[in-house]
């Protein structure tokens, strides 16, 4: 089981990562929850493993991870408080630092996107999920992940204003 | 988006990777957390099932006793009424939120304490077969004692939390947006706070006229 377990961890741990990091934009929490859901999934293994598949194991890392972040943020004393600008931190420039000022420009939009509405930009441009599968991450129906896609691209858009032009990737 | 393609926005968040600092934490410490976890539980059922038999048979000695029946181990202050927030507003109301002095040492909360999940089974029977909220797991000064379910109330649902944190240890603060919180000293001379947070589209606060009551019913209990 052990062994199992650390291959599928080695394969899996860093698009965790960064799922968690694009949800809540800071590494050190995105390290908590990703650490919190393989945990989860390491207490449950012999139950959830799937045979020769293990997109039945993802689905249940990325709903465990989704629950920890997306709940943590309704949690009262750890509620984001939404600002209605990207941060004027963000650096945009096509310079050698355009990678780290394209991160952090859209690190800091996603941070204005609700919580849920976060959760499915992320699952359905990062992870490349379908209206189906975002539903069964996040617990919901597909008709909600259509119209939380909606509203979280127009929070992402309004968020960005003309730095889209700035963000958008070359060639 | 107009201006902003899918692929475009799928390329972005994937730019996100590649400056990834090194992880925090391998898969040792992984198994490590795991077997931590499930030790803890364990004794934790052990716990709560000793501490049932003797809450029970302290019940029936009072009854036999002559007049022990009124002879209740509720403290004055846990028998107080229990204060009382809602969150709509977009201040914290209790930056000053109550500090119970006493000793206190180093531990891991429990998020999901099985024998508090018994109490709040008791006080609020509505909530026995709730599902278990995903929360990270949080090392704190103090320990504590935590329990996160989703529930449904009709059409209202969202999360209910019940934190009791020991004595000496400062209850932790909220930002106030549909949410309901109602706390109460309790018997050690802790503090128990049970929040109730929306997560329906109408703002319904599931359980929000039953928190005090459930305060008030786990306060002396803790």
């Amino acid at each position: 089981m052990e062994q199992e377990f650390a291959e599928y961890f080695d394969a899996r741990r860093d698009t965790v990562r960064r799922t968690a990091f694009l949800m809540c934009g800071d590494w050190h929490r995105a390290d908590d929850h990703a650490q919190a859901a393989f945990v989860a999934l390491h207490r449950h293994w012999r139950r959830i493993r799937g045979r020769d598949d293990n997109r039945v194991l993802d689905a249940w890392v990325r709903r465990t991870l989704m629950r920890s972040v997306v709940d943590e943020s309704r949690r009262p004393w750890r509620r984001e408080r939404f600002t209605p600008d990207v941060p004027d931190t963000a650096v945009r420039s096509h310079d050698a630092g355009d990678g780290v000022a394209t991160r952090e420009t859209l690190v800091a939009a996603l941070r204005t996107v609700p919580p849920r509405q976060r959760a499915v930009l992320v699952l359905r441009y990062f992870d490349d999920l379908d209206v189906a599968a975002t539903a069964e991450a996040l617990g919901c129906s597909e008709g909600t992940v259509k119209s939380q896609t909606s509203h979280g691209l127009a929070a992402l858009r309004a968020a960005l204003g003309d730095g889209i032009d700035d963000l958008r990737p070359a060639g | 988006m107009s201006d902003l393609s899918d692929q475009d926005l799928t390329e972005l968040m994937r730019s996100a990777g590649p400056t990834a600092p090194p992880a925090a934490f391998g898969v040792d410490d992984v198994v490590r957390a795991s077997k931590r976890a499930t030790a803890r539980r364990r004794s934790a059922i052990a716990g709560g099932a000793a501490a049932a038999v003797l809450v029970f048979g302290g019940i029936g000695l009072a009854v036999g006793l002559p007049g022990g029946g009124a002879e209740t181990a509720t403290s004055s202050a846990a028998g107080g009424t229990p204060n009382f927030e809602r969150g709509d507003a977009a201040v914290p109301p209790n930056a000053a939120a109550p500090t119970v002095p006493g000793a206190s040492d180093t531990g891991c909360v429990p998020m999901q304490d099985p024998g508090l999940r018994a109490l709040l089974n008791e006080a609020l029977p509505q909530v026995a077969t709730a599902r278990e909220a995903a929360v990270p797991m949080v090392c704190k000064q103090g320990g504590g004692r935590e329990v996160h379910l989703e529930v449904d109330d009709g059409p209202a649902h969202g999360v209910l939390t019940v934190v009791f944190a020991p004595a000496g240890e400062p209850v932790e603060d909220g930002q106030p947006v549909g949410w309901a919180r109602a706390g109460a000293p309790t018997a050690s001379g802790g503090y128990v706070a049970v929040t109730s947070v929306s997560d329906s589209d109408s703002g319904a606060i599931p359980f929000e006229s039953q928190l005090a009551a459930v305060a008030s019913t786990l306060a002396p209990r803790l």
